[in-house]
């Protein structure tokens, strides 16, 4: 069972992730459409006033437009957010015993963070899950829609950390430990395109490349 | 009331692989609800949230499809008629078109006659 969670299943999770986002950014594709409209529609006037801008400027409106966002509405949540966002992805793909496995597997290793870096960041991921998880519960507003599958998604990420953590320290039984790390994250790896968690690839494709008054780059397709 | 099922699953149908795709996306943030005016004008009631309306009315019926009776089509026609105005200006940010998902619920309402009504409150 252990070899088969440290094995086989590894590439399974991975060939699952990579094939089902994959299908999700045909879908993307299949569901838009290239449109001769632009962004500046929103804003007819901003290529030919911002063109004319000084430094000083340029500063002052981008400030203005960052006053408009969810970062001014939500200043906590959305710090909390991103820091867990980026040491969501980042973490994994540069944690110093994911590398050397990688290098026993493959023979090439990536860049690797200072173990007491890695450490850091894992605490600082379990602390921005618990801050989720308490938002869930206290604030009404999250009450009214959250589901069962919010509660599950956000375990699955609290799991695979917490137990990374607890590996690494050699906390209770190393073996089990290490097993429910391996284990939750692939878990983790393969509900991404078919769960909640697929906003990660959409995210990026519904922001950039659909037109609308959030576009953050060139918005050139429609639904 | 009789509800035609065929012809509001005919509607869901030829919407569901773009409304299945939103609804997934949907993170269950609540990071919309400040941008609803209506949200804010009725006390921050949650009920009023963008992201609420859509999962309690395209969610409802992808959900229940055949199996929605009448009382849940008064309960999905008051949400996309009365609490929201389609002025468009909620946001996502996973960019989800909650107007669009809006827009099709008020559709499948009008054919089972359940329009916004002017002369009761």
């Amino acid at each position: 069972m252990v070899a088969h969670i440290r094995g086989p299943m590894v590439w399974i999770a991975l060939i699952v992730f990579v094939l089902g986002t994959a299908t999700q950014i045909l879908q993307f594709f299949w569901l838009s459409r290239k449109t001769a409209r632009s962004f500046a529609v929103f804003d007819p006037d901003r290529e030919n006033r911002v063109g004319k801008l000084s430094l000083h400027q340029r500063i002052s409106d981008m400030a203005h437009y960052f006053r408009k966002t969810v970062f001014v509405t939500y200043p906590l949540t959305m710090t909390v957010s991103t820091v867990f966002h980026v040491c969501l992805i980042l973490l994994p793909l540069f944690v110093l015993g994911h590398n050397e496995l990688i290098a026993l597997s493959l023979g090439h290793r990536l860049p690797s963070f200072p173990e007491r870096l890695s450490d850091g960041l894992t605490l600082v991921v379990l602390l921005c899950c618990s801050y989720f998880f308490i938002r869930r519960v206290v604030l009404a507003r999250m009450r009214a829609i959250s589901s069962l599958a919010d509660y599950l998604v956000l375990a699955l990420v609290g799991v695979s950390f917490l137990s990374g953590y607890l590996a690494y320290h050699q906390i209770f039984d190393y073996q089990s430990t290490i097993t429910i790390h391996m284990l939750s994250g692939e878990l983790m790896l393969m509900a991404i395109p078919f769960t909640k968690m697929t906003h990660m690839t959409f995210f990026f494709f519904n922001r950039f490349m659909v037109i609308h008054e959030h576009t953050l780059g060139r918005g050139e397709r429609v639904w | 009331m009789k509800v035609n099922t065929s012809e509001i699953v005919a509607l869901l149908n030829a919407e569901k692989p773009k409304m299945k795709l939103w609804l997934k996306v949907c993170a269950h943030c609540s990071l919309c609800a400040e941008s609803c005016f209506l949200y804010t004008v009725k006390d921050r009631d949650p009920r009023y949230m963008p992201s609420y309306k859509v999962i309690h009315s395209i969610g409802t019926l992808y959900r229940k499809k055949r199996r929605i009776s009448h009382q849940d089509l008064e309960t999905i026609g008051d949400i996309v008629w009365n609490r929201c105005v389609l002025c468009t200006r909620c946001y996502c940010p996973f960019g989800i078109d909650i107007p669009a998902m809006i827009t099709l619920g008020r559709k499948i309402c009008r054919t089972q006659n359940i329009y916004r009504r002017y002369d009761e409150k």
